[in-house]
């Protein structure tokens, strides 16, 4: 569904991505490894042009995306969990879910509030707080409830781990890849955390600088010992 | 002695509310789009003019001065999306001070149009007959003033329900917060922030309406007010209405008193509030919107 023809990807002058191939089959969930710097947040910002000056074609079904918007992107059905969740702090739980919802334009096909909560039972004592008075784990939790909520086709996960206890992270793991077959759901997930990666996705892909030093299954990369150590090690 | 500070308070609300009604669009106008709007006072100016266009030196009766006011702010609001469209739209993804200089060249441009329009001629505008008395509760208390007082709670209110209890002010507070988030989710970002600018000059345009009779209507109208709404603004904190609304009624009660305890030096109550208030409170009363 998703395909990348060899992108590239600028911040003004410093050029951060450099041609950069993907295809993602609908419903498949695939992996961006790689340090920190390496290129993975940019990916997912390319993807749905919110950020970075994008060279090279990004389609979705088949059909170029070109310059098409970040929010006419959302309503094709690309739903971007940002690294830093950006949960709107003014308003509740239930609402960030609601203008999530209304985001897409659809009037019909998205899971209901009873539903997004059933699946994510953290949720349901908050539905009345502030986004701005929930914890870090808590706003991971409703930052990735209101992407699904928008019932998107490809969800763009970024670095949902990061700064999370690892019991919730478990629990995060179960919780996205229930969500994804459940709705069909295609997912890129960038992570540093390799164990969450692997245990989320089938597929992954390994930056380095910019660039992609490896495109493969899981099998094939834990075959190849030394890319770890050359790209991951700190 | 004490009905004349009685009187002074009855004044400085009235004045409060009157600065209020104009720093209301011009808080709104940071808050949401970070335009420090210099050509605020000038659509102030404009919406008075309009106001006299439709209403007459002296309106004949109550609902056509207030129907005036409401065109007022219909013409400037629609003023502000062209504006938006034609100039602040453009300068988006540029350093602020160029929005600054571009109001700054608005604010010029609306003052040359309106000498055209209008002409140089000062007119004395008054209140519908029905507002235009006086009652004496142990004093004068005149029903122009608390119209003001009226019209600038009653803007209040519904700003504050509008933007914090709708669902289209929580958008619109979204995208003052988040921008990119907000176009992440899918909002539309533009279209919410025409909307907010056309909220924002109808409100200039409202106030020029409003505040128009009792005055001397000028193209220097605009100044009248502004400063006074620039301070409440700062003090309120940026982007913030409820700040703006308290920090306006402390401008115009320093102001009225002022005028009664040092009327050998008017004004300076006022700019000393400013300057104790920024350096004890820099970042505002309610800092909501610029946070």
């Amino acid at each position: 569904m998703l395909e990348l023809h060899r992108i590239d990807a600028f911040y003004g002058q410093a050029h951060i991505l450099h041609d950069i191939p993907l295809k993602v089959a609908a419903g498949e969930r695939i992996a961006v490894v790689g340090r920190n710097g390496a290129g993975k947040s940019t990916l997912l910002k390319s993807i749905v042009n919110a950020g970075p000056i994008v060279r090279g074609a990004v389609s979705l079904d088949g059909r170029p995306l070109g310059n098409m918007s970040a929010s006419d992107r959302v309503r094709l059905g690309v739903s971007l969990v940002p690294e830093d969740r950006r949960i709107f702090t003014h308003i509740t739980v239930a609402e960030n879910i609601l203008l999530a919802q209304y985001g897409t334009e659809r009037k019909h096909g998205l899971p209901t509030m009873e539903e997004v909560v059933e699946r994510f039972p953290m949720l349901k004592d908050l539905l009345g707080r502030l986004g701005g008075q929930l914890s870090g784990g808590q706003q991971q939790v409703l930052a990735i409830a209101r992407s699904i909520a928008a019932g998107p086709r490809l969800m763009l996960l970024d670095e949902p781990t990061e700064g999370l206890a690892p019991v919730i992270v478990e629990d995060l793991a179960e919780k996205i890849i229930e969500a994804c077959d459940t709705y069909g759901i295609a997912l890129v997930l960038a992570e540093q955390n390799l164990r969450f990666a692997r245990r989320c996705t089938s597929r992954m892909l390994l930056l380095d600088s910019g660039t992609t030093v490896f495109s493969g299954d899981w099998t094939e990369f834990g075959k190849s010992t030394d890319l770890v150590d050359r790209y991951l090690a700190v | 002695m004490t009905t004349l500070y009685l009187y002074a308070i009855f004044n400085g609300l009235v004045l409060g509310a009157a600065i209020f009604l104009v720093a209301a669009g011009l808080t709104l106008a940071f808050g949401i789009m970070k335009i420090f709007n210099f050509a605020h006072g000038a659509f102030f100016m404009i919406g008075a003019y309009v106001a006299y266009a439709v209403a007459g030196q002296e309106a004949s009766s109550l609902p056509l001065f207030l129907a005036a006011a409401f065109i007022a702010a219909l013409v400037v609001g629609a003023i502000g999306v062209v504006t938006d469209l034609a100039i602040f739209r453009r300068l988006g993804n540029v350093p602020h001070e160029y929005t600054l200089m571009a109001a700054f060249g608005i604010m010029l441009f609306c003052t040359g149009a309106a000498r055209i329009a209008f002409g140089q001629s000062v007119h004395a505008i008054y209140p519908p007959q029905a507002i235009g008395g006086f009652s004496e509760i142990g004093l004068p208390v005149s029903h122009y003033g608390l119209f003001i007082i009226a019209a600038g709670i009653v803007t209040f209110l519904a700003l504050e329900i509008g933007l914090n209890r709708i669902w289209f002010g929580k958008l619109i507070f979204a995208v003052a917060r988040d921008p990119w988030m907000a176009d992440v989710v899918g909002l539309r970002v533009q279209r919410l922030k025409l909307a907010s600018v056309a909220i924002s000059f109808a409100l200039a345009g409202l106030a020029g309406g409003i505040l128009v009779a009792n005055q001397s209507l000028s193209l220097d109208l605009g100044h009248s007010y502004l400063l006074l709404a620039f301070c409440a603004v700062i003090v309120g904190g940026l982007g913030s209405i409820r700040g703006a609304f308290i920090a306006s009624v402390i401008f115009g009660l320093a102001e009225s008193l002022n005028s009664v305890m040092l009327p050998t030096m008017p004004g300076i109550g006022s700019y000393a509030l400013l300057i104790i208030l920024v350096l004890i409170r820099p970042q505002g009363i309610y800092p909501e919107l610029s946070q």
